[in-house]
């Protein structure tokens, strides 16, 4: 496209009179007039000044040889489609020669001329400048519109072309260049077809067709670009109706949608995995929008309710619901709904061979930035089994806790009896004391108090060892712990004048009364194989090992030999006579099997007459 | 000379029995002790209180809550709606150590609550728990 001069130039008038004194009267003229002018004085010379822009031209007869003539008329040829540059010629008096009037002829095949006859009355000359002058600026205002509708179009990141009926690009913005890596002007002139490659042609074919019929139409297709990668695009026809009807062209745009596509396809894949894993995975489970429809349905709640989609879509589910149930859940349903709440309930479905199970059923909200919920996803878990075990523990705890009260009472009434009547006889008879009466009563209360001890360590022990406690709590704290146990020896430390030290303790992983349990079993040891005439120190502290913190139990007591270590946690085993020291070589078996049931370990060091450590390992706290 | 203190004991043990007896001698009580050794016979005995000589209101229960054939608990609702026993005081006297067995026990209105100990000397405080309970009462003490 030829540049646009400057204002002035566009109404700027170019002379040629070489002879006589033409050109400089009427320059004279022209500035009269308040019109531009600019006296040229070759032919060359007013070539090049016609392609930097001018509003007309003036020029006499007598410069215009043939040779001149081929000049400026290769000039004007080069014209754009918008120019049509005036052009007067100042002719010789009288009826011109044959030669003349062919080359007038020939100049007139080229353009705007007019022809004015010497001697030129100032008046004509004057007006006929300004006819041209108005032609010529009609002229750049048109070129003007049309530059300001290319460098709009240039710069949008969409293919905007003009296309006439015959398929052939008229006008094509700079896009395609960015595109195809051809100029403009090469497309210019140039088919669709010939462009944008085969593929994309045989598939936009038909959309042409109906375009040229004055049909606008859309449609989606991929074309390769200059570095042969593909392009998804968006395309849209308008057609170019004259008002008979009939098309004269079409302007096409094309927008690249790859993102998009790219975008769309990751989504649909996505979803189309999401639905897949959804499929397998054991829970039933389902999708509804805001309000509660159900949209989709995995194949596990198909197979489990064994109804058909179109029976379940929407609200469809409630008929696999205990219609006794059915109110409560829909009361609750459609709370969470109004509320955009999770919503957690348990109740029976139907399954397929019309037996109900009990689900756990968990739906919660979707939402988008703004916080609207715009779907819900459900699953349904089948804990029927699940209840059914927790039933079993409940009984099975029920029967330990019978057992309990029977160890206690209809074990230990018949000893009470034993014990206190005992007394009883000893105080009908009057026996003395010292005498041998005595001792033998004395002998009954120490078998009758060893056998209450061991009945209530038996107890403890079945209790722990059964296993069928509730789940472990995530979080006992040591130090807590620790304090109960010292609560229930605080007598006996008291007694022994022994002194207890700890240094801070962490939180584990596990139950506080249990574990003070343990503590309290050990304190106890250390108290009771203190070593005489010493005062009893205990000492407990911790230690991170890992996963694990190492508590220990530390005493200064008589120790034993370490090849003891491991024996002494074992069930009834003792080191020493019961005479010496009481008790049912239960404690530490009871330690082991707590300690073991929070996955931890416990351990003796000792040496016999200078004290024993015990270790005790439990798993950290969850997060920390 | 007062009359005796009227001694309802629910007790199925003889043993423990015996050792109620013991120890209101021990403390000098001058009392009449029925004793019924089951669900039943209490019943029975609570229906005809107050109506026959054999089966006099008395002025305290001595109630174990492991009674056969029957429910402790029950045993001492029937008693205290019984129109001539609204306020009779009532000792749990039992082997249980269980708080819930406490808390029921205060909850039903129990004077005191003995758990039964297997000390001879420590069972003999039972006297002394009566002799406090039927103070508190208003009952004159005989005997003392």
């Amino acid at each position: 496209m030829d540049p646009i001069p400057s204002p002035e130039r566009e109404s700027l008038i170019l002379l040629l009179a070489p002879a006589g004194r033409d050109a400089k009267l009427v320059d004279e003229l022209f500035h009269g007039a308040r019109l531009q002018s600019q006296v040229c004085l070759t032919v060359e010379e007013l070539c090049r000044d016609i392609e930097r822009g001018a509003g007309a031209v003036f020029v006499a007869e007598e410069a215009l040889d043939s040779l001149a003539i081929e000049s400026l008329a290769a000039v004007l040829n080069k014209q754009g489609s918008w120019s049509d540059l005036p052009v007067v010629v100042l002719t010789v008096a009288g009826e011109p020669t044959e030669a003349a009037q062919e080359r007038l002829t020939r100049l007139q095949s080229l353009g705007d001329l007019t022809l004015l006859e010497r001697p030129l009355r100032t008046d004509t000359i004057v007006s006929a400048a300004r006819a041209a002058l108005r032609a010529r600026a009609k002229q750049y205002q048109v070129r003007r519109r049309d530059a300001e509708l290319q460098l709009v179009t240039d710069n949008v990141p969409v293919l905007i072309s003009y296309i006439d009926r015959d398929q052939v690009y008229r006008r094509v913005n700079h896009t395609y260049f960015e595109w195809f890596g051809v100029r403009p002007e090469q497309v210019v002139g140039s088919t669709i077809q010939s462009t944008v490659g085969e593929p994309h042609y045989t598939q936009a074919q038909p959309y042409i067709t109906r375009v040229l019929q004055g049909e606008r139409v859309h449609f989606e297709s991929q074309l390769r670009d200059k570095r042969r990668e593909l392009r998804d695009v968006s395309v849209s026809y308008a057609p170019d109706s004259s008002s008979d009807g009939s098309v004269r062209g079409f302007v096409a745009l094309v927008q690249d949608i790859t993102d998009r596509k790219k975008a769309e396809r990751a989504l649909m894949e996505s979803e189309r995995q999401f639905r897949s894993l959804a499929d397998t995975f054991p829970n039933l489970a389902w999708m509804a929008y805001a309000d509660g429809h159900v949209f989709w349905y995995n194949q596990r709640w198909y197979d489990y309710t064994g109804s058909a989609p179109e029976t379940l879509e929407g609200w469809g589910w409630r008929s696999v619901l205990d219609p006794e149930e059915l109110p409560k859940v829909m009361e609750r349903w459609n709370d969470s709904i109004r509320t955009g709440d999770l919503f957690e309930m348990v109740f029976p479905l139907r399954g397929a061979n019309s037996m109900f199970r009990l689900f756990l059923t968990r739906i919660v909200p979707l939402r988008d930035s703004s916080g609207a919920v715009t779907r819900w996803f459900g699953t349904s878990t089948d804990i029927d089994e699940q209840k059914r075990a927790e039933e079993a523990l409940r009984q099975a705890n029920r029967d330990l806790e019978e057992f309990a009260y029977v160890a206690t009472h209809d074990l230990q009434e018949p000893l009470r009896m034993v014990n206190i009547y005992s007394q009883l006889l000893l105080k009908r008879v009057g026996a003395d004391p010292g005498s041998q009466l005595r001792e033998y009563a004395d002998y009954v209360r120490t078998g009758v108090k060893r056998m209450e001890t061991l009945i209530r360590d038996l107890l403890d022990y079945s209790r722990i060892t059964h296993g069928v406690g509730p789940p472990l709590p995530f979080r006992a704290d040591l130090e807590a712990a620790l304090r109960q146990a010292l609560a229930s020896v605080e007598a006996r430390v008291r007694e022994n004048q022994a002194e207890v030290t700890s240094a801070p303790l962490p939180a584990v992983a596990g139950d506080e009364a249990q574990l003070a349990h343990v503590f309290q079993n050990l304190l106890s040891n250390a108290l009771k194989y203190r070593k005489p005439g010493e005062t009893p120190r205990i000492h407990i502290c911790a230690e991170r090992q890992d996963a694990h913190w190492v508590v220990s139990v530390q005493d200064n007591g008589i120790g034993f030999d370490q090849d003891q270590a491991e024996r002494i946690f074992g069930l009834f085993k003792r080191l020493h006579r019961h005479e010496e020291y009481p008790g049912t070589g239960l404690g530490l078996a009871i330690c082991k099997h707590i300690v073991e049931r929070h996955r931890g370990r416990v351990w003796a060091r000792s040496q016999a007459g200078v004290g024993s450590t015990f270790f005790v390992s439990l798993p950290v706290a969850p997060h920390e | 000379m007062s009359k005796p203190l009227h001694v309802f004991l629910a007790e199925d043990n003889p043993g423990d029995v015996e050792l109620v007896r013991e120890a209101l001698r021990e403390h000098h009580i001058d009392f009449q002790l029925a004793v019924a050794s089951n669900g039943a016979e209490a019943r029975r005995y609570i229906e005809a209180m107050g109506t026959t000589e054999d089966a006099p209101c008395p002025d305290l229960l001595l109630l174990d809550l492991n009674l056969p054939q029957t429910d402790g608990y029950d045993l001492f609702a029937i008693f205290r709606a019984h129109p001539l026993c609204t306020l009779t005081p009532v000792i749990v006297v039992t082997s249980s150590d269980a708080p819930k067995d406490r808390e029921r026990a205060a909850a039903l209105g129990a004077a005191r609550y003995f758990r039964k100990p297997s000390e001879l000397a420590e069972y003999m405080e039972l006297g002394s728990l009566i002799r406090e309970v039927v103070t508190e009462s208003g009952v004159l003490l005989p005997g003392a």
